[in-house]
């Protein structure tokens, strides 16, 4: 089953299984494919969905599919006249409703010992992107991560 | 992944020998970090000059490093490039480590 057939209006795709290992080809592989759709992407840009991209697969590796089966995610490439959309597509579990807000980074005024090793990722995505938008219906989820 | 290290005088420079450090490679880079500053000099300068990027799994990994110190072991980072140096700043962590703009600055400074 391909979870992008006929229901992202794709300019590209790309594929990946969701482990670890799959993430970093799978976001250099966008970055070129990005780069190919517009020509005008500032390298600021390309950065900026490099490190945000990481983020999120980060996360749907890690929670995505943690009671269900893994199976294929799919990135959906999108260009409009001032803005870029990557697509993250999975059936995975759904994403926590609150994560669509910006929680902060973390707090980093605490002893040394206690400095966090964690939770910078949805902050950083919230950050870099312009916008985030997500749906989920029938079992599938697009969360959109929206780029200038 | 690899990592170097030299020594120089009281001094350990340890460097990252990858173009990355991300949520692949974070256990293992804290693991080898470990190994690299244990009962040694007392300061530790990480060189990451060879690093285009890192994710937020890299950033706690080199926190977790520094928080894997011995006692009165100080870790100051060198050569960040841009996509290293942005993720450091928006997550405040430029606040939290010294950072040296070049590995010769951060050596400098040591014998200083």
């Amino acid at each position: 089953m391909t979870l992008c057939k006929e229901r992202c209006a794709e300019t590209a795709i790309v594929r990946l299984q969701p482990d670890v290992s799959g993430i970093r080809p799978a976001v250099l592989e966008t970055m070129h494919l990005c780069r190919q759709i517009d020509a005008t992407l500032s390298d600021d840009t390309i950065d900026n969905i490099q490190v945000a991209l990481s983020e999120a697969l980060n996360n749907v590796v890690e929670h995505a599919f943690v009671h269900l089966p893994a199976s294929e995610v799919c990135l959906c490439i999108t260009c409009g006249p001032s803005k870029l959309c990557v697509t993250i597509v999975d059936s995975g579990a759904p994403l926590p409703e609150a994560l669509l807000s910006d929680p902060g980074m973390p707090d980093l005024d605490v002893a040394p010992d206690a400095l966090p090793e964690g939770g910078f990722g949805w902050s950083l995505i919230h950050t870099l992107t312009k916008d985030i938008a997500y749906q989920r219906e029938d079992g599938i989820n697009r969360l959109c991560l929206i780029f200038e | 992944m690899t990592l170097t290290s030299e020594n120089q005088e009281n001094l350990r420079i340890i460097s990252v020998d990858s173009d990355r450090i991300d949520a692949a490679m974070a256990i293992q880079f804290k693991d080898d970090m470990r190994g690299q500053t244990a009962e040694g000099p007392k300061r530790v300068i990480l060189d990451l000059t060879k690093v285009d990027f890192i994710d937020s799994s890299g950033l706690g990994a080199i926190v977790a490093s520094m928080k894997q110190l011995d006692q009165g072991q100080k870790m100051e980072l060198a050569g960040l490039t841009p996509n290293v140096q942005k993720v450091f700043r928006l997550t405040r962590m430029d606040t939290i480590f010294t950072l040296f703009p070049t590995l010769d600055d951060a050596v400098d400074a040591a014998h200083s």
